[in-house]
């Protein structure tokens, strides 16, 4: 198992090449990405989501992160399932934040190791597409202006 | 005839089921608390479970349809059978990453 710190929701699978967790601490992308490394692979994509200050004419001071973690964990686990279904994915390392996130901090990260570069694009797409779809995480803006708003995608 | 109002029922019980129910997110901030309680007629649906916690809480109705429900980690489709004792979840659509 990894190592885990007493704020995380930390998993990983039995042979060892997905890594998930849910997490209070900043996100180390260094980690993440060394993580997926392997001979068998030619390329590893690495995404990170990170906190945009400016949206429109809004500005954002801060944002929340909440999780329903136990299903959080499940979906991901399910939406790389489909993944591994469609791509030869090798490794996934993925790490969400929760909690207060200021301009600039990585929400969400995800490393992929594939054998050639386009399958791990197109990996990491459809993973971080689908994440945005499904998986139980809701982030509320702290507007710079004291005003707050729970984000929702539109329908 | 059992009449249903609001996730109370008013007479015949036996035709009563109940659900726990937590919450996340702005619904939870709309109901004040993270798990509830809800009395929902037996063979209920999934939609009509939405229906009765919006016609419980009205001031959640800003998500009204658009809700979102669990159970054991899965998504449920509105045709979807409620049963007595289920443990579920319920919240606004996801917007993480």
């Amino acid at each position: 198992m990894p190592s885990k710190t007493d704020s995380s929701t930390g998993n990983e699978n039995d042979d060892g090449q997905i890594q998930l967790s849910i997490t209070r601490v900043p996100i180390d992308y260094s980690a993440l990405t060394e993580s997926v490394r392997s001979n068998r692979c030619g390329a590893v994509v690495l995404f990170l989501g990170t906190v945009r200050e400016i949206t429109g004419e809004k500005k954002t001071a801060s944002l929340e992160y909440e999780a329903y973690e136990e299903m959080a964990m499940t979906e991901l686990r399910r939406l790389i399932e489909l993944a591994r279904q469609k791509w030869p994915v090798e490794k996934v390392s993925l790490a969400h934040r929760v909690g207060h996130l200021d301009p600039g901090d990585i929400a969400i990260g995800i490393a992929i190791s594939t054998p050639h570069r386009r399958e791990g694009f197109e990996a990491a797409r459809f993973l971080m597409d689908r994440i945005k779809e499904t998986v139980p995480i809701w982030k509320k803006e702290n507007w710079a202006d004291g005003t707050t708003d729970w984000v929702h995608p539109e329908e | 005839m059992t009449v249903w109002i609001a996730g109370r029922i008013s007479e015949n019980m036996t035709d009563s089921i109940q659900v726990t129910v937590r919450c996340f997110a702005g619904l939870k901030e709309k109901i004040g608390k993270p798990e509830f309680s809800l009395v929902l007629p037996s063979g209920c649906s999934c939609a009509t479970f939405k229906e009765q916690l919006v016609a419980f809480y009205p001031e959640t109705s800003v998500y009204s349809s658009r809700l979102l429900v669990a159970r054991n980690g899965s998504y449920l489709n509105d045709a979807d059978l409620i049963n007595d004792r289920d443990e579920l979840a319920c919240f606004p659509p996801v917007s993480g990453g």
